[in-house]
C-alpha cells in the first residue's frame, strides 16, 4: 500500500511544477510587425520568458550536478557495464513500451517489445545483455505523449520542465501517464523508482556529454536551439523514425531552387511551376555570383 | 502470339505508364546520387580521421568539401527564412561570408569531437520526385555493436551535379534547426538584421581563436 500510494513521485512533482511555471509565468507579448509576428508563431512559445528563467535553473542543475554525476560515471564504470546497466534500465521499460505499441496500434512492434523482453530477461540474465538485438530485433521506444501524438493531439505550446528539460502539456501529461503504467511503481518502494529514475538521468547525460558540449559553445542561442532539437526529435520519434512526409519545410522552401534548377527539364516531368518562383529564383541566382 | 503481345505490352508498356517515364530516367540519376554522397561522406571522414593535421588545415579541407558539396548559398537563404527578402544585397553578401564561416567552425569541430573511428554506408535513395532525392545512411563506429546513427542527404541535382541543401541526424534537419535558431536571434534584435549579422560575426571570431 505504502508502495503504490508513494510510487514514482518525480513526474507528478514535474506536473505541479509545470502547474506553477504556468500559474508564474508572465508571457511575452506577441509583436506587431508581420515578420517578427510570424517568428513569434513559429517559435510556438508564448511563456518564453518563463521557459528561459527555468531552463537556466536546469543548466546550473546540470553543471552542479547532473554533468559531473554523469562524467564520473562515465570514469568509473567501463564500457561494457554502462551498456549493460543501460540494457536493464531498457528491459525494465518494457511494459510501459509494451502498453504504448498497443495503444498506438502497432502490432509488430508489439509483438517485438514481448520477444526482446522475453529473451533479453531469460537468455541475457535480466536483460544485462541485449541478445535479442544481437540477432537483429533491435530495441525501440515508446511513450505516453507519442501514444497521444498519435491519437490526433497536438503537442502545444513548448514548455521547460524544472530538472526534466524540454516539453510540452502533451509530452507532460505522458510522462504522468507513463508513472501510472509502470507496472515497476506497484512493486517496489518510492526510493527504488527514484533511484531508477535517477540513473536513467545520468545514464542518458552520459551518453550526450560531448555532441551537448559542442551544441552548446557552437549555438548563438543555445536555447533556441535545444528548442528546435526537442520539437524535431519527437517529430522523428512519433513517426518511428520513418522519414518525414509531414516535415514540409525543408522540401517547400527549397522549392524556389527546385524550380531554378528544373526549369528546362520540367514540362517532361509536368510539374508546374509556382507562380512567385521567378523573382525567388533571381535572387538565388543573383547571389551564385 | 496475341498472348506474347500481350506480355510484351504488360512487361514493358504498364511499367512506364504506372511510374512514368521520367521516374525511370530518375532511378539512374539517384544511383549516382548515392554514390555522390558515399564519396563525398568517405572522404570527409577521411579527412576527420587525420590527426596530423592543424585546425586551420582541417577547416580549410573541411571548407573545400562545403563549396563542393553543399548548395551553401541556398541553405544560408533558407536559413535566414523570411528576413532573406527583406535583406539588402550587402547584407546578404555578409550574411552569406558569416554563414559559411559559422557553418565551418561548427562542424568541423563537432565531426572532429564526437569522431570514432566511424565509416558511411549508403542504405538506400529516394526520390523526391523532382530532381531532388534522400539519401538514407548509417554512420557506424567499429565497436558500436547495432547502434548505428541515421544519417540523411537531401540533394538537387542541376545538369547532374549534385549539391547537398540538408543533411537530417535522426530525423532531425540542420538546415531547420539553424533557421530556427537565427529566427529567435533575430526576434531577439527586434527584426534588426544588421545586429544579427553583428552578433553572428562575434560568434564567428570566438570560434575561429578557440583551439578546437
Amino acid at each position: 500500500m505504502r508502495s503504490r500510494m508513494l510510487f514514482d513521485l518525480t513526474p507528478r512533482l514535474a506536473g505541479i511544477f509545470a502547474a506553477a511555471a504556468l500559474l508564474a509565468a508572465c508571457t511575452a507579448t506577441p509583436p506587431t510587425d508581420p515578420e517578427a509576428l510570424a517568428a513569434y508563431e513559429e517559435a510556438n512559445d508564448p511563456l518564453e520568458p518563463t521557459n528561459r528563467a527555468i531552463f537556466d535553473f536546469n543548466q546550473g542543475f546540470d553543471r552542479a550536478l547532473l554533468k559531473p554525476a554523469a562524467e564520473g560515471y562515465r570514469e568509473i564504470f567501463p564500457d561494457g557495464v554502462r551498456s549493460s546497466i543501460n540494457n536493464v534500465l531498457h528491459n525494465v521499460r518494457s511494459p510501459v513500451i509494451l502498453a504504448n505499441d498497443i495503444l498506438q496500434g502497432e502490432s509488430v512492434r508489439a509483438v517485438e517489445t514481448i520477444t526482446r523482453f522475453a529473451v533479453n530477461t531469460v537468455l541475457g540474465m535480466g536483460g544485462l545483455f541485449d541478445v535479442a538485438g544481437q540477432y537483429g530485433m533491435e530495441r525501440h521506444t515508446e511513450d505516453f505523449g507519442q501514444t497521444l501524438a498519435v491519437w490526433g493531439f497536438g503537442e502545444g505550446f513548448y514548455l521547460m520542465l524544472p530538472v526534466f528539460g524540454p516539453s510540452n502539456p502533451r509530452d507532460t501529461v505522458g510522462l504522468v501517464v507513463d508513472s501510472f503504467i509502470d507496472p515497476l511503481g506497484y512493486f517496489v518502494s518510492f526510493p527504488v523508482t527514484f533511484g531508477r529514475s535517477a540513473v536513467e538521468g545520468i545514464d542518458k547525460r552520459s551518453r550526450a556529454l560531448e555532441p551537448l558540449d559542442e551544441i552548446e559553445r557552437t549555438s548563438v542561442d543555445f536555447y533556441a536551439t535545444i528548442r528546435s532539437l526537442y520539437r524535431q526529435r519527437r517529430e522523428d520519434e512519433i513517426r518511428n523514425g520513418e522519414p518525414g512526409g509531414n516535415i514540409p519545410a525543408p522540401s517547400i522552401s527549397f522549392e524556389f531552387l527546385e524550380d531554378e534548377e528544373t526549369l528546362p527539364v520540367q514540362p517532361a516531368a509536368g510539374v508546374t511551376i509556382g507562380e512567385n518562383a521567378r523573382p525567388k529564383s533571381n535572387e538565388v541566382s543573383e547571389l551564385m555570383r | 502470339m496475341q498472348i506474347r503481345k500481350l506480355l510484351i505490352v504488360a512487361l514493358v508498356v504498364a511499367p512506364l505508364t504506372a511510374f512514368g517515364f521520367g521516374s525511370v530516367l530518375a532511378e539512374i540519376t539517384h544511383d549516382g546520387a548515392g554514390k555522390f554522397i558515399q564519396g563525398l561522406g568517405d572522404r570527409a571522414l577521411e579527412a576527420i580521421a587525420n590527426e596530423n593535421v592543424t585546425k586551420e588545415q582541417r577547416d580549410k579541407h573541411f571548407r573545400e568539401i562545403l563549396a563542393e558539396g553543399f548548395d551553401v548559398p541556398a541553405i544560408a537563404a533558407f536559413c535566414l527564412k523570411q528576413y532573406w527578402r527583406k535583406a539588402t544585397p550587402e547584407q546578404r553578401e555578409r550574411y552569406v561570408a558569416l554563414f559559411t564561416d559559422l557553418i565551418v567552425q561548427t562542424y568541423s569541430a563537432r565531426l572532429k569531437s564526437i569522431y570514432n573511428g566511424e565509416t558511411l554506408s549508403v542504405r538506400q535513395v529516394v526520390s523526391d520526385g523532382k530532381n531532388g532525392a534522400m539519401v538514407q545512411s548509417e554512420i557506424r563506429a567499429p565497436d558500436a555493436g547495432n547502434s548505428g546513427v541515421r544519417v540523411d542527404w537531401r540533394v538537387r541535382s542541376p545538369n547532374d551535379n549534385y549539391k547537398i541543401v540538408d543533411v537530417l541526424v535522426e530525423g532531425i534537419s540542420m538546415a531547420i534547426t539553424q533557421r530556427d535558431e537565427f529566427a529567435a536571434v533575430i526576434q531577439s534584435k527586434n527584426g534588426d538584421i544588421d545586429a544579427f549579422l553583428d552578433t553572428l560575426q562575434e560568434k564567428v571570431i570566438k570560434l575561429e581563436g578557440s583551439g578546437a
